[in-house]
This record gives C-alpha cells, sequence and structure tokens, in this order.
C-alpha cells in the first residue's frame, strides 16, 4: 500500500536561474490516491517530481507517513519515478531492466526472477524478457519502464507524462492499464500532464500550476463548476465571460440582467458559463443571440453567438442545426453561472 | 507486398548489412597498408633494389631481437609497462575531469576547459623541456616514473576531450532513473554509467595508450638514455643499416596498436541490430 504523501512548501531554484522553478508548493496525497500535476510547459512539473525523489536539493520538506525525507537520499526514499524519455538502460535486455531496482537493493536471487516476470505479467510484456530496449516500440518501452518501476513496491509513484509519446489509440489502452495496476496495487502516484483531458480521467485530484506555483488543487469537477480565477478558468475550456454590477440577486451587464444561483457580494462581478452549459430555449436569463459561426466537433456541433454586443461560445448536441445569420433564443442557466475573481 | 517485392527487400537488406561492414574493412585495411613494406622486410632474406618481392626469406631480423645483447626484450616490457600505466593514469584523471566539463555548468568552466587543453596547444616539447628542470630537482628525471609522468602531458588533454563530449551528450536523467530505484551514486556509476559510455572510454584509453607507445623524444629528454623504449630501439636502428632487423622490430612495434585499434572497432560496432524488420523498409519497391 502507498504512502500519504505530503509537500511541505518546496521550492527550488536552478543554479544561475532569476525565478524560482517550483516557488513555495503545499499539497497532500492520501495513501493510494492519484493525483495530475497539470499546467503549461515550463510551469515546473517535471522539477516538483525531481523535488519529491530527491533528485535535486529543495528548500521546504517532502513526507512520507508523516516522516520527513530532507536527509534521505533518493535510492532510500523507496519513490520511484519514470522520466518521459530515454526511459530503459539500453545495454540490458528487459528481463535485466525490470530486475534492476531488486538486483540494487539486494534482493534474494531466488526471489528475483519470479517478482520480474509478475511485474512482467502484468504489463503484458511477458513475451519481450529477452529483446533490448532498442528492438522496443515506444509504447512498449514505456510498459516496460512501468513495470520496472512497480516491481520495487515503491511507497510513491513518480510519472512524467506517461501518456504523450503514444499515438491516440495507444494512449487510451495505456491509460486503462495505468489505472488499472494503480487502483489494485494501492499505489500512491503523482503524475504530470500538460493535458487537461488526460488529468480530468486519470486523476483523483488535479494539481494546476502556472509558473512555479500550484494555482488550485482539488477534484477534477471543481475545475469545470467552481474555477476561482479566469486563468484557471479559461485553461479548462470556458471561453464566455460576463462582466456587471451585482445587487439585490441580479448581475447587471451590457446584454441585460442576469439572474445568478449562486451567492455573491454585491460589487462589480464577473461571471463564467461554459460553452455546453448554454442551452436553446425559454426561461430564465434568456435572450435572443444571433448565430455568428458554426463549427462541426464530431461529437456535436460549435456555435458562436452574438447576444447585443456579447459574443459567446457554445456547444450543442449534433441534431441542433441552425444557420449564420439565423436568430434564435438562448439560454444561459443561473446554476451554471459561476462568479470568479 | 508481392513476394518479388518481398525478396527483393531481404535482398536490400542482406546488401546492406554487407555494405555496412566495407567502412570498417577500409579502415582497417588503410591502417594496414603502409606496414606492408615493412612486414616484407621484416621476413625478407635478400631482397636488392628492382625486385618488387623478396628474393629468398628468413627469420634473421626476428632472431637477431631475441639476442640478449640487443636489449629488446627490456626495451618491450619498458614500453609496455609505461604505455600501460599512462593509459591507467589518463583514465583515472580524466574521468572526473571529463565528467566535471562534459556535465555539469560551473563558474570559470572556459578557464578549466582552456588549461586542460593548454598542453596540447603549446607544443608539448616547450613543455617538457621546462618540466626537465623541475624533475632533475625532484629526482623524477632519468627514472620511468618521470617518463610516465611526462607522458601524461600530451595523452590527459586528449582523453579528457573525448570523455567530456561523451558525457555532454548524456542528460543524466538515466542515472536518476537508476537512483529512484535504489541504486546508490556509485551503483548507478558502475551498472549504469559505466556499461553505456564504454566505447568512448576504449577509444580514450586507446589514444592514451597510443600516445605512449609512440613517443619518443619526450621519453628521450626526460628518461636521459636510462629508460629505454622501443620507440628509441626502432629510432637507433632506423638509423642503422640493417633493414631486416628494423623491419623486424618495426612489426613488433605496431603489433600492439594495431591490435587495440581492432578490439576498439570491435567495441564500437552496435550491439543490437537497428536494421529495421522487412515489413517495415520504407524503401522496398512497391510500398510506400
Ligand atoms: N537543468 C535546468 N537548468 C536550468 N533551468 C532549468 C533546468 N531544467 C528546467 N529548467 C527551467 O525550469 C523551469 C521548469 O522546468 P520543468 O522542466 O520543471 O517544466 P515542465 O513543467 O516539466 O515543462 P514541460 O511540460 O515542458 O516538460 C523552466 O522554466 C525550465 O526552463
Ligand atoms: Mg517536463
Amino acid at each position: 500500500m502507498g504512502a500519504r504523501l505530503e509537500l511541505d512548501r518546496l521550492s527550488y531554484r536552478y543554479p544561475g536561474a532569476d525565478d524560482c522553478a517550483v516557488a513555495d508548493l503545499s499539497l497532500a496525497v492520501e495513501p493510494g490516491e492519484i493525483i495530475a500535476l497539470l499546467g503549461p510547459s515550463g510551469c515546473g512539473k517535471t522539477t516538483t517530481l525531481k523535488l519529491i525523489a530527491g533528485l535535486l536539493e529543495s528548500e521546504g520538506d517532502v513526507r512520507l507517513d508523516g516522516r520527513s525525507l530532507r536527509s534521505v537520499p533518493p535510492e532510500r526514499r523507496h519513490i520511484a519515478m519514470v522520466f518521459q524519455k530515454g526511459l530503459l538502460f539500453e545495454h540490458m535486455d528487459v528481463e535485466a531492466n525490470v530486475g534492476f531496482g531488486l538486483r540494487m537493493r539486494r534482493t534474494l536471487k531466488s526471489q528475483i526472477a519470479p517478482r520480474v516476470h509478475r511485474a512482467l505479467d502484468q504489463v503484458q510484456m511477458s513475451d519481450f524478457a529477452r529483446r533490448r530496449p532498442l528492438e522496443l516500440s515506444g509504447g512498449e518501452q514505456q510498459r516496460v519502464a512501468l513495470a520496472r518501476a512497480l516491481v520495487t513496491e515503491p511507497r510513491v509513484l513518480l510519472l512524467d507524462e506517461p501518456l504523450s509519446a503514444l499515438d491516440a489509440s495507444l494512449r487510451d489502452d495505456m491509460r486503462e492499464l495505468l489505472l488499472h495496476l494503480q487502483r489494485d496495487g494501492g499505489h500512491t502516484t503523482v503524475f504530470v500532464t500538460h493535458d487537461q483531458q488526460e488529468a480530468v480521467r486519470l486523476g483523483d485530484r488535479i494539481g494546476l500550476m502556472f509558473a512555479g506555483r500550484l494555482s488550485m488543487y482539488d477534484e477534477p469537477e471543481a475545475f469545470f463548476e467552481r474555477p476561482p480565477t479566469r486563468k484557471i478558468a479559461e485553461f479548462f475550456g470556458a471561453t464566455n465571460f460576463l462582466e456587471g454590477e451585482y445587487a439585490d440577486g441580479v448581475l447587471r451587464t451590457a446584454i441585460g440582467e442576469l439572474k445568478l444561483a449562486a451567492r455573491v457580494t454585491p460589487g462589480r462581478r464577473t461571471v463564467v458559463i461554459r460553452p455546453e452549459s448554454i442551452r436553446l430555449g425559454n426561461g430564465d436569463n434568456a435572450f435572443s443571440a444571433r448565430v455568428l459561426e458554426c463549427r462541426y466537433l464530431g461529437t456535436g456541433m460549435q456555435y458562436r453567438f452574438a447576444i447585443g454586443s456579447q459574443t459567446v461560445v457554445a456547444r450543442l448536441p449534433a441534431d441542433v442545426t441552425l444557420t449564420a445569420g439565423e436568430t434564435v433564443a438562448l439560454q444561459l442557466p443561473p446554476a451554471a453561472l459561476w462568479p470568479i475573481d | 507486398m508481392s513476394d518479388l517485392d518481398r525478396e527483393m527487400g531481404t535482398f536490400l537488406i542482406l546488401l546492406r548489412n554487407k555494405i555496412r561492414n566495407v567502412p570498417i574493412s577500409i579502415a582497417a585495411l588503410l591502417a594496414l597498408l603502409p606496414l606492408v613494406p615493412v612486414a616484407l622486410w621484416s621476413v625478407s632474406g635478400s631482397w636488392r633494389f628492382p625486385a618488387l618481392w623478396p628474393e629468398a626469406w628468413s627469420l634473421r631480423g626476428f632472431r637477431h631481437l631475441a639476442e640478449p645483447g640487443t636489449r629488446f626484450a627490456e626495451a618491450l616490457a619498458t614500453s609496455l609497462g609505461i604505455a600501460v600505466a599512462v593509459t591507467a593514469a589518463s583514465i583515472v584523471v580524466a574521468l572526473p575531469a571529463g565528467i566535471a566539463i562534459g556535465a555539469h555548468r560551473f563558474r570559470l568552466r572556459n578557464l578549466v576547459i582552456l588549461i586542460v587543453l593548454l598542453p596540447i596547444l603549446v607544443p608539448p616539447l616547450a613543455v617538457t623541456l621546462g618540466i626537465h628542470g623541475a624533475f632533475i630537482q625532484l629526482g623524477l628525471a632519468d627514472t620511468a616514473v618521470g617518463v610516465i609522468l611526462v607522458h601524461l602531458v600530451p595523452a590527459v588533454p586528449y582523453a579528457v576531450l573525448i570523455l567530456a563530449s561523451v558525457f555532454a551528450s548524456r542528460s543524466g536523467e538515466i542515472e536518476a532513473t537508476a537512483r529512484t530505484l535504489g541504486a546508490a551514486p556509485w551503483q548507478a556509476f558502475l551498472h549504469v554509467t559505466l556499461p553505456q559510455i564504454a566505447p568512448g572510454l576504449a577509444v580514450a584509453a586507446l589514444l592514451a595508450f597510443l600516445i605512449s607507445w609512440s613517443q619518443y623524444i619526450l621519453t628521450v629528454i626526460i628518461g636521459g638514455g636510462s629508460v629505454l623504449t622501443l620507440a628509441m630501439l626502432l629510432f637507433s636502428a632506423a638509423s642503422g643499416n640493417d633493414p631486416v632487423v628494423t623491419g623486424a622490430l618495426a612489426v613488433v612495434f605496431a603489433l600492439p596498436a594495431v591490435t587495440a585499434l581492432l578490439l576498439v572497432l570491435r567495441l564500437l560496432r552496435p550491439r543490437v541490430d537497428r536494421a529495421p524488420a522487412l515489413d517495415r523498409v520504407r524503401w522496398a519497391p512497391g510500398s510506400n
């Protein structure tokens, strides 16, 4: 079973750099939980993993089950990290790669082979035991690297962009496998991605990072339904922002009065609504809207509407067929309007 | 893909695999070619000017070397001993230096590189004349240890250059992976770094060995005649008038170098056959 992982005000600055690559980062991962570190390129995700693994010397502290790892070197942390690329030891065959960690920790010889074979079995790579890394595809290498980490029974598993090198169909398979192994083994897992969808599908919780700082750490739904800032809402694909003066339960905006379900303190306020929350039809907050543009998305239609001077983007089912220039009634349901800072 | 295409593909791959060995063969041939007349001389009994080929064969040259008066055995042992010591010392010095320069950024790095390369930027002869005075005072002149030290002057910079370039192309992430799997720093170095840099290490060692093995002037100046190497024996034989003995000496002189070269060429061959599998051959006719 995995351990509880706590990061306490981690900071790191690369030698010679002006800004911190990771600044004041605190979060906790419960035993057996899988969390995603999400953020744009260069925001410090890989650096954070290296700090957890002890590969870089940080300010702040990493704790496992409450015990500080401040002076514990990587090899004694029992935290296995799978890097993004350059994954395997090229001079060893698959079996030797997977057995590496056990050999380093001087596991009994008689135990190594069965454990290695079980691990290879788990990632469906048993038939490849004698192959060299250069004779494997990218997806196969990824699975071997995963087996090599899992066989050491790490207390925390760190994965740097585990799916980014794979094509779409392989990625689905690998995601299922990863989730299955993680749930089965109960490994506390931190994985890095810059893909918002990946984070949502795989993570019990998501830590969103911008420029070395943790902006938000919560369950995936919260990022869609309750984003605290415009930046976070935008990162998760919310595109419609409406600004106005709030008083007596209504927000007075340029397009008219909007009823809000959420409690808001009076004053100048902005609300956000996701494209898929907008509906056709009448009711509260219904406006007459003109179709500006439509685009076929495969799973639905994306329309751009003009409501007075305001442009809104809405995602509607594929069976809704509107043409540019047409005028329709569009509803912004009060419960879907979320106030942000 | 038709059967014919498939066979064409197989044929082309076989051809390609053969062709890949050609550059190595040419390199070996070029290295060996100048040795041919010398080798012929070493086993000739009589070979007068216009003849393309010796008229009689004999092992007189080699037999002569085996006689006690020639000091051949002593020179061979000294040369080998010094070259092996220089190789070992070069690697011991150049490995950490190569790691530092290749894998790390630090203040004054360029200055350090300049200092490391200085001995081969300034002619070693000039350096040695200065060193000679110091060695006399230290009691290192006319000793094998002194000769080993002075051979390190040209050998170390080349070894550092090669190893620095090896480490410059490594990210360190593979060692980091090993660490998180439970390897202590020395274990990561022994089990991961060392096997992966073995070809580079072999090239550096070969070069250090050859630099020492073929050294003449530096040995004469610091050794002062009391340290007798094969190169010195060869030099004095070449200025004598017995081409058969000179030829025999030259063959013995070239032997370790050629052996080492062939060993390194073997080590540099890719261990995994990277030729694409048949169904992935892009240039096979009819496929796209
Ligand atoms: N070895 C290094 N030396 C100096 N700066 C570095 C080094 N590695 C990373 N950085 C810098 O630190 C910051 C964070 O890098 P990091 O690799 O953690 O980003 P990341 O979030 O993993 O990005 P990506 O999604 O592109 O992998 C970046 O600005 C990067 O330029
Ligand atoms: Mg990264």
